[in-house]
């Protein structure tokens, strides 16, 4: 390992170094740090010594840091994480990331690693900053590509002379028409609730649906509140992509 | 957007908190760590917290202990506190300048206020020096209250007290 440690000082200009975290496992010290300020985990071991080939890899520490604050524990996130290891020609074993490299290739074999490590621990941060700012856009599609065959009407007045209490989007199924809210914030979930409650006392037949962007980001008293008034929760858009058909299905 | 005041972010970690979610009783092995969490509520029921727990399984020196705070607008989760292992870290990565020792992550209140999600400034502590140790402090350190029945919390004395 000393001749690739002279290799890789020339290349990273001297900031670089190993450490042997165990035995014929050493650990990259080089200037690559993660946002809160821990340097990236990467490791060097002889995959092969006859074919001279070296391992570089993260022994599934980029993904122990990505789970503190995010799960890959759907289809979807599943298929985005193995595009960005795909698209980057990185390899993985059990959460290990890895790529084999040749000494004369331990450079960019590095970089390469780390470039996608990056990408991985991000995942938390493109998904949510997504939702978040295109959370009602994203309701719209998956209702435009998934739920036409239910009519949807969006912004529906069920009581003509109050304009003030608006259902995002009324589908009109075989028993009662389906009120659908898609739920962001406090705000959203108290005129909900009060929507419901008044569309009730109306005597408008009608099930309520709400789909929130995130219901554990509400107030205690706003959670109460809305679920002990609407019929039918979706926690997320997540949930609510995965289970709309058959539930819409099972109501017609 | 609510702007939180250092005394408000103190009080997040220092707050008593109940357990709403228990953790699972064996740290369940996934992608070559072990994993566990648990939810907290504050005791006013004010605020809402995850706990993750993660200790590699090769590597019992990596290991991460964290409290996320769910804030009430569109902000999502911050992790305001969360206690390290004796892993690489630096204050100044610019200046490139390591260190290897157990730190714990704080959250600067700047980046709270703009929505960060992982806490920036760390500091060296000598209160652990295992992931069990760590546990226990971390447990005392964000006041989780009923705490006992879920954890074999370690509440030796310092074999090297004098």
């Amino acid at each position: 390992m000393n001749d690739f440690l002279t290799l890789l000082r020339t290349q990273f200009n001297n900031h670089v170094a190993l450490k042997e975290k165990r035995p014929g496992i050493f650990q990259l010290l080089a200037p690559l740090f993660h946002e809160d300020g821990d340097m990236v985990d990467i490791f060097l071991e002889w995959t092969s010594e006859e074919q001279n080939t070296i391992r570089v890899c993260d022994y599934g520490l980029s993904i122990m840091r990505l789970s503190y604050t995010y799960e890959i524990d759907t289809q979807n996130k599943e298929r985005i994480f193995h595009r960005i290891l795909k698209d980057n020609r990185i390899k993985e074993d059990n959460g290990n990331l890895y790529i084999i490299a040749k000494p004369g290739n331990l450079y960019p074999a590095i970089m390469q690693l780390a470039h996608v490590i990056s990408k991985v621990t991000n995942m938390s941060y493109f998904k949510r900053e997504v939702i978040k700012s295109l959370f009602y856009e994203m309701l719209t599609e998956f209702i435009n590509e998934s739920l036409l065959k239910y009519n949807p009407t969006h912004r529906f007045f069920p009581i003509h002379q109050r304009d003030d209490l608006e259902v995002d989007y009324k589908f009109d199924v075989n028993s009662r028409p389906i009120y659908l809210f898609g739920v962001k914030d406090d705000a959203k979930a108290r005129l909900t609730t009060i929507s419901c409650l008044e569309f009730e006392r109306a005597k408008i037949p009608f099930k309520s649906v709400v789909v929130h962007e995130d219901f554990n980001s509400l107030s205690k008293k706003d959670r109460s509140r809305i679920t002990n008034t609407v019929d039918k929760q979706y926690t997320s858009l997540e949930t609510f992509t995965e289970s709309a058909i058959p539930y819409f299905a099972r109501q017609n | 957007m609510k702007e939180y005041t250092q005394e408000e972010l103190n009080e997040l970690i220092e707050c008593p908190k109940i357990i709403i979610e228990a953790p699972s009783k064996e740290m369940k092995l996934i992608q070559g760590n072990r994993r566990n969490s648990m939810k907290l509520e504050s005791k006013d029921g004010e605020h809402h917290f995850l706990v993750f727990m993660r200790k590699h399984e090769k590597f019992a020196e990596n290991f991460s202990i964290g409290l996320s705070y769910q804030h009430k607008d569109h902000r999502g989760k911050s992790t305001i506190i969360r206690c390290n292992g004796p892993t690489a870290h630096s204050n100044n990565p610019l200046d490139c300048d390591v260190h290897f020792n157990y730190h714990i992550h704080r959250m600067p209140i700047e980046d709270l206020n703009d929505g960060c999600e992982h806490p920036y400034d760390k500091v060296r502590t000598k209160d652990y020096a295992s992931y069990e140790e760590a546990l226990s402090y971390f447990i005392n350190l964000v006041n989780v209250q009923g705490a006992e029945p879920y954890f074999a919390l370690t509440n030796q004395n310092n074999l090297f007290d004098t």
